[in-house]
């Protein structure tokens, strides 16, 4: 079977974005198409999801109704990074020799309004006020800091890596350094998250055009591959958010399950891997999913991020575009902006935030409701 | 008055010194669910039987909810100025499920993992027509106990 390898890439700017949602999304697309020296007529499958964007497949209207199959998909924050399996696997396939990801959204202010019945809940669990994200966020981080010893700071030092790292990408919403202090005294919103600990829903679109291996050099002199590329769901006894109950079994993990099997898959392991983009929908979810997903020891990220481990010039700097946090969280288009800047890291072409020392290897993680997870490996 | 919203109250009923939780327990592997299921989260089972979940348990987790929710979900017609701030948490049983609920009598500051928890009714709101809403909550057993 063929191996799969990134053609190219576009995005938008992240936040708030004055173009209509189908321009974004065909923004990226097209700057994908440049980046990959390609047509759209090149193009033989493409699949695609929003939550609130529309449909995807509303794109082949601009883009040219070429006939091509159009898979619609829709995974929560994992949505962009199941495009690209899907597209990855019709590669492997032979079904096409370049096939687009394309992920895109754009939310009102505000936290999401989830509906009980949309989720199998009973409505007094959404009328009692108990359906809300960010008291799963805060909930989680406050066991895991007590139970593994790590100190509240770290959680401001995370938020102002995020802003201090956007400041260097033209494409991220938060650009503006923010000091540790105004970060840890802002309205608290769930103990201990406070506001700016938090992602806010936001505008993007992201597009990821993959070929063959053995194609890679005719789009790209600096070729990024696919390594692995894994999709999990939660198992009994793992926390997740819309939980009314559950019974918990300590260490299970949907992201360390991604992470584990995309290791394997990819014949290598968390000692590899030069730079990591985690899902941080909020600072807690950072520091977690750094253990979680291998990165580190259960309560040894104090140390690290103390120590800088995980800055742009750390051993493993992590959410280098500045993440979610820094972004926003289109959730069809994050998984897609994880690997967006992860290609860049790789090809050495990321600017002011560039990682030093050429990193070759990374990995990309999404996780999201209701307990679902994708790591995506990717390598020079 | 009686709201459209008390027939999600077949979870839990109040039984004269408090509330007690109806789930389900598996046949075959013993997990026990929350809110009743006709199968299992743990191992797929298709035969459940009723079970009364313990009146009291120990704090798994908790956190704070400190504007209002989005409406819809959330059932109180109050306004954003009115809103009050409340805790929500997890409270662990013997039986190894943890369930998820508000706290109350409870601040901040002074609630820790590991607390002794039992079960009270609330009230948290009103609905648009002025009817009282009301869920199980989670309120600590006693300062002796917790500390």
């Amino acid at each position: 079977m063929t191996g799969v390898s990134i053609a190219g890439i576009g995005i938008t700017e992240f936040g708030r974005n004055p173009r209509s949602v189908p321009k974004m999304a065909v923004h990226a697309v097209r700057g994908a198409l440049a980046d990959a020296g390609a047509e759209w007529s090149d193009v033989h499958f493409a699949a695609g999801g929003s939550h609130s964007g529309g449909h995807a497949d509303n794109l082949l209207g601009p883009l040219g109704l070429t006939g091509i199959p159009f898979m619609n998909v829709f995974n929560g924050c994992a949505t962009g990074a199941s495009a690209l399996l899907a597209a990855s696997n019709a590669i492997r396939a032979g079904e096409a020799r370049l096939a687009l990801a394309v992920g895109f959204d754009r939310h009102a202010r505000g936290s999401f309004a989830p509906r009980p019945r949309d989720r199998g809940l009973p409505e007094w669990y959404g009328d009692a006020g108990l359906m809300v994200t960010t008291q799963f966020f805060g909930m989680k981080i406050q066991r895991y800091l007590e139970q593994h010893d790590v100190d509240r700071s770290v959680l401001a030092r995370v938020s102002a890596k995020a802003f201090r790292n956007a400041e260097h990408n033209p494409n991220a919403w938060r650009r503006t350094p923010v000091r540790e202090s105004e970060i840890a005294g802002s309205m608290m919103v769930a103990d201990p998250l406070t506001k700016y600990m938090f992602c806010s829903p936001g505008d993007g679109a992201v597009a990821v055009l993959l070929c063959r291996a053995d194609d890679a050099h005719r789009h790209s002199s600096t070729p990024v591959h696919i390594r692995s590329l894994t999709h999990r769901t939660r198992r009994p006894g793992s926390f997740e958010v819309f939980s009314p109950a559950f019974s918990p079994v300590e260490g299970v993990s949907v992201s360390a399950d991604a992470a584990s099997a995309a290791f394997e898959a990819a014949g290598i392991g968390p000692g590899d891997i030069d730079l990591a983009q985690l899902q941080d929908t909020d600072s807690g979810a950072e520091v977690i999913h750094m253990a979680e997903v291998g990165l580190c020891e259960h309560g040894e990220q104090e140390r690290l991020i103390f120590d800088g481990a995980t800055e742009l010039t750390g051993q493993i700097p992590v959410n280098t575009d500045g993440g979610c946090l820094a972004n926003g969280e289109p959730i069809g288009a994050s998984a897609l902006r994880q690997i967006h800047e992860s290609v860049l890291q790789l090809r050495g072409t990321a600017g002011v935030r560039q990682v030093r020392n050429g990193p070759q290897t990374a990995l990309n993680h999404v996780y999201g409701a209701p307990g679902l997870s994708a790591c995506t490996i990717l390598s020079r | 008055m009686i709201s459209d919203r008390t027939e999600s109250s077949q979870d839990w009923r109040s039984d004269g010194t408090g509330v007690v939780l109806q789930g389900s327990q598996c046949a075959a592997c013993y997990t026990v669910g929350f809110p009743a299921a006709e199968s299992c989260t743990g191992c797929g089972g298709e035969t459940t039987t009723a079970v009364d979940l313990p009146t009291e348990g120990e704090l798994w987790t908790w956190t704070t909810q400190s504007v209002r929710p989005p409406s819809p979900p959330y059932a109180g017609a109050e306004s954003a100025e009115d809103f009050s701030p409340y805790l929500v948490g997890y409270v662990a049983f013997e039986s190894g499920v943890c369930v998820e609920g508000r706290l109350a009598e409870v601040e901040p500051g002074g609630v820790r993992i590991g607390d002794r928890m039992h079960i009270v009714p609330v009230e948290y709101s009103t609905d648009s027509q002025g009817a009282p809403l009301s869920t199980f909550a989670f309120a600590p057993t006693s300062a002796e106990v917790t500390r």
